[in-house]
């Protein structure tokens, strides 16, 4: 089978852990055959992987968001618009329900000009109706710029060529689930959506939080991100997270109900369950297994040792992972030295497996997770967590359903150091009780996080697609509000 | 122009007090007509590339760079116009005298004509007029009492008076400038740059002259063209009658200034301000709502007033003109009359289009004098072979396409404002990369490395030097 895999933001040019999933997942699958089709913010990243590329990946695309400013504008692009096309401009544009078929039909197909639009009576008409009924007492220039700039990348990578494959497997919604929306709707070919952290949430916090989104527009991306998801989970075949919450609120968000499935994430156990316990050295050693990203908000991690610090002299701070945002690296940097604090070890990019031997215990800061791999690595390795409660991560510490065997880490809220320094404290004192934890996270991890078994339920999940995708009939030319009225 | 025309009329005035000749007149005529076509045409294509680079100057507060664009487009001109009226005189069958006075006044001309650009661009009309008003009555007296009290050659003394008038408008003009725009820095080059930014600029100034003395320069080969004297020709018949038609849009050129654009100007810049200044659809709307109903209404009573002084001139130069007993025919009044009509379709067309630059609607107002150049010239071309009567009606076939195009571009233009404003803006911003703004970068640059290093020398060497030489003084 020839799967082509859609990725954004992630792999292969950022170390991460969704990063090293699809790495494992692909090199799990030698019988299938891989396409990559990536996205990344940069174009200087072109070809710069982090990652040696498994032997059945046959074909990697790579879309830059930031090639869409190289468009120009040519006179053969201008394009007169029927009333169809203008309204699903108009419900794209006010982040409805547009008819993407529609779209794809004419950025992918006919290929029309971005800028064309862009520059266009259509789309000035439509900003000034949305104007007029919403934004009365907001700058038009601002409104007319700020549409402009939502749009570029959306159009953009719809104009994008779409690679062969037998079945489309987006790794996010967003961005990549259009991608994997259009294709699978221009190829009638079915497409499979997994969620690692459930995207258009990610977005949704991240946007709220910024100083760059001016607070009248905030709703506006949201509801841009609400609408891409909308658009993946209405094409797709088959939705897929990693645990029952994310499930959830896939639903909330509009996914029907009877395309949900939960395929938990697994990790090669036997590697990490061989690794040695840590040799007594006068320290307690705290490892972190993260990229410097905001998003793992290193800096309340680095407040909760600084506090930890006062408690407990001999703990050790390890902080093992690449860099993904430089500014956030070195004001990581500097907050460590202006707090003068001692013992912190930023290790960079290592073999894990290894330096889990030299570690008592990991730490997640995260604000917003899915089911982090390294809190599955580290507990098959007999390391318990500390973790923030984000995503599954008490699912993990503290089992579910028929699961009793008990806690394998602590759980605190996220960005509250005290609360972090608090239960860092308490495994640092607590020897006893951190080995019992760490046994505990061993078996829960072997019972219910094996890789073999995440490969076994993602390939019968493939081959459940392909054959309902067959059966129905459902792979000719029929837009997908049809397919969903079809089933209902 | 008109400025032009009035010190023309003045001195054929003068000419008939101190008893020139015919054929000397008309060669004075002739002479001082050729400078001032031959000046026009030359500054015509810069004069709205160097009013567009000062009026973005002036926006984004870069005035520095004004008096250097100044020095580079009036260089340009006087080197490139010199040189080629200077052949044309070479071989014009004139006396070197009359050459060198004719060399004098056409480079005289470009500089004022230069300088007049610049300072309408900051709008001080009283400046300007004080400054000819003066001027005028300095060539006017200048003439007069050279032709009274010498007994050197008419054409002479008129040609060197009419030198003198435009000498001292040139410096007083200079003057102004000076005190309005600091010392230049960068290359004065720069300002070409806004010809690869604006192509199609550089070129309706020029369409415009051929446009509004195409025809004078056609009828010179009809048959009331004569050769006056080696290349010069004329059509007096025709000339005259148009250089006092021409006086009949004076009215338009001022009202266009003190009310079209005291009243218009304010809401225009408040309706952009709208666009740069965070405001919202309702505002932005009703700001174009008055802007364009103030802009209907001056534009419409501009016409009224035009029409309405035009057929004032009219009836007026039909009852005087043949008491100044200077030769005016039947056959010429007739032509005064037509020209009269054709100049006012012209001003109130180029009213228009001057609202059409206002807007930057570019290449509206490029078709628009393009066609008024070709329609003009053309018809002048076929009438010129028919009946006499018919003579003049070229200007005014011409002014008319040229009042409807432009009318009917400027309705079509601003129904759509919003989308020229906004979505004609590319989405990206980028700058023109073409050969003469490299050219202008590598020119900035050398520029700016020798104005550094003449300042720094002048700070180490002559600023220390005069404060030793104060302090020995002491």
């Amino acid at each position: 089978m020839r799967i082509c895999v859609i990725l954004e933001g992630c792999y292969p040019y950022v170390r991460g852990g969704v990063s090293s999933w699809i790495h494992n997942y692909m090199q799990a699958m030698p019988q299938h055959q891989f396409v990559l089709w990536v996205i990344g913010a940069e174009s200087k990243n072109r070809g710069r992987f982090k990652y040696d590329l498994p032997t059945n990946v046959v074909e990697i695309n790579e879309i830059f968001l930031d090639d869409a400013m190289k468009m120009e504008v040519n006179k053969g692009d201008l394009i007169k618009f029927s009333e169809i096309e203008i309204e699903a401009h108009r419900q794209l544009i006010t982040c409805e329900n547009p008819d993407w078929n529609v779209l794809f039909r004419l950025y992918n197909q006919k290929q029309i000009g971005v800028l064309a639009f862009l520059m266009s009576e259509a789309f000035l008409n439509i900003l000034l109706d949305m104007s007029h009924e919403r934004y009365q007492y907001i700058s038009f220039a601002e409104l007319f710029h700020t549409q402009r700039s939502m749009l570029l990348p959306m159009l953009y990578i719809m104009k994008q060529k779409i690679p062969n494959a037998d079945i489309y497997h987006s790794t996010s919604t967003g961005y990549g689930g259009l991608l994997g929306a259009m294709a699978s709707a221009i190829k009638k070919k079915p497409l499979v959506v997994t969620e690692h952290g459930i995207y258009t949430r990610e977005r949704e916090e991240e946007i709220l939080r910024s100083t760059w989104v001016k607070p009248y527009f905030k709703q506006n991306w949201i509801s841009l991100f609400y609408m891409l998801s909308k658009c993946a989970y209405f094409q797709a075949s088959s939705v897929t997270s990693l645990f029952n919450r994310a499930m959830h609120i896939q639903e909330q968000i509009g996914c029907p109900v009877y395309k949900l499935k939960v395929i938990g994430n697994g990790i090669h156990f036997r590697s990490f369950g061989l690794v040695p316990d840590k040799e007594d050295n006068g320290f307690i050693d705290i490892g972190a297994i993260v990229r410097f990203h905001p998003i793992k908000d290193l800096k309340t991690m680095i407040y909760s040792f600084f506090e930890l610090k006062q408690r407990v002299q001999n703990a050790r701070l390890h902080i093992l992972g690449d860099t993904d945002d430089e500014q956030y690296y070195e004001e990581c940097e500097d907050l460590i030295k202006q707090l003068q604090i001692k013992d912190v070890l930023i290790v960079g990019n290592t073999n894990v497996v290894k330096y889990l031997s030299q570690l008592d215990f990991t730490l997640l800061t995260s604000i917003s997770e899915g089911q982090p791999l390294s809190v599955l690595e580290s507990l098959a390795a007999r390391r318990p967590c500390v973790t923030t409660d984000v995503g599954c991560c008490r699912e993990i510490l503290e089992g579910t359903g028929y699961d009793t065997m008990g806690r394998a880490g602590i759980c605190v809220p996220p960005m509250d150091s005290q609360a972090i320094a608090s239960a860092i404290e308490f495994l640092c004192k607590n020897e006893d009780d951190r080995k019992r934890m760490g046994i505990i996270g061993q078996k829960r991890v072997q019972n219910s996080f094996l890789h073999e078994d995440m490969v076994k339920n993602y390939s019968d999940n493939y081959e459940e697609v392909i054959k309902k995708w067959q059966e129905s009939g459902l792979n000719l030319s029929v837009s997908s509000h049809e397919k969903d009225l079809l089933r209902r | 122009m008109l400025l032009g025309v009035l010190l023309l009329v003045g001195m054929i005035l003068l000419a008939y007090y101190g008893n020139t000749i015919k054929h000397n007149r008309e060669l004075l005529l002739s002479m001082i007509t050729y400078a001032l076509l031959a000046s026009l045409t030359v500054t015509s294509f810069f004069t709205m590339i160097t009013t567009r680079f000062t009026a973005d100057m002036l926006y984004s507060e870069k005035k520095d760079a004004i008096m250097t664009s100044f020095y580079g487009s009036l260089g340009l001109m006087l080197v490139i116009g010199g040189i080629g009226y200077g052949i044309f005189l070479y071989f014009a069958g004139i006396p070197f005298a009359y050459q060198v006075l004719s060399l004098l006044l056409f480079l005289v001309l470009v500089v004022v004509w230069t300088e007049t650009t610049y300072l309408t661009a900051i709008k001080d009309y009283r400046s300007i007029l004080i400054a000819f008003a003066v001027s005028l009555l300095i060539a006017f007296a200048t003439g007069f009492l050279l032709v009274t009290f010498t007994e050197m050659d008419n054409i002479i003394v008129l040609m060197i008076a009419v030198i003198i008038g435009y000498g001292v408008l040139a410096g007083w003009y200079f003057c102004l400038l000076y005190k309005y725009f600091p010392e230049g820095f960068g290359t004065s080059m720069n300002f070409l740059r806004w010809t690869e930014k604006y192509p199609a600029l550089t070129w309706v100034g020029a369409l415009i002259t051929f446009g509004l003395f195409g025809h004078l320069i056609i009828m010179w080969t009809s048959p009331l063209g004569v050769q006056i004297q080696g290349l010069f020709y004329g059509a007096p018949q025709y000339d005259v009658p148009a250089l006092i038609a021409f006086f009949s849009i004076l009215i338009t050129t001022v009202n266009f200034v003190t009310s079209v654009e005291v009243r218009f100007y304010p809401l225009y810049k408040n309706y952009f301000s709208l666009f740069n200044n965070e405001g919202n659809i309702g505002d932005i709307d009703t700001a174009e709502v008055n802007m364009i109903r103030i802009l209907r209404d001056e534009l419409s009573y501009l016409g009224q007033k035009q029409m309405f002084s035009t057929i004032i001139f009219i009836v007026l130069g039909t009852i005087l003109i043949p008491k100044l007993d200077i030769g005016f025919t039947a056959g010429m009044l007739g032509m005064f009359r037509v020209l009269c009509v054709g100049y006012a379709l012209y001003t109130i067309a180029n009213s228009m289009m001057l609202i059409l630059l206002y807007f930057a609607d570019n290449k509206g107002a490029l078709w628009s004098a393009a066609l008024f150049a070709v329609v003009t010239n053309v018809s002048t071309w076929i009438l010129k072979y028919g009946n006499s009567s018919y003579y003049g009606f070229g200007l005014v076939i011409g002014g008319a396409v040229f009042c409807i195009a432009v009318y009917i571009r400027l309705n079509i233009y601003l129904k759509k404002l919003k989308y020229h404003v906004l979505s004609e803006q590319p989405v990206f911003a980028k700058s023109a990369e073409g050969k003469i703004t490299v050219l202008c970068d590598r020119l900035d640059r050398r520029a700016i490395i020798k104005q550094r290093s003449r300042r720094k020398f002048y700070e180490d060497n002559i600023a220390k030097k005069s404060t030793v030489d104060m302090t020995t003084s002491k």
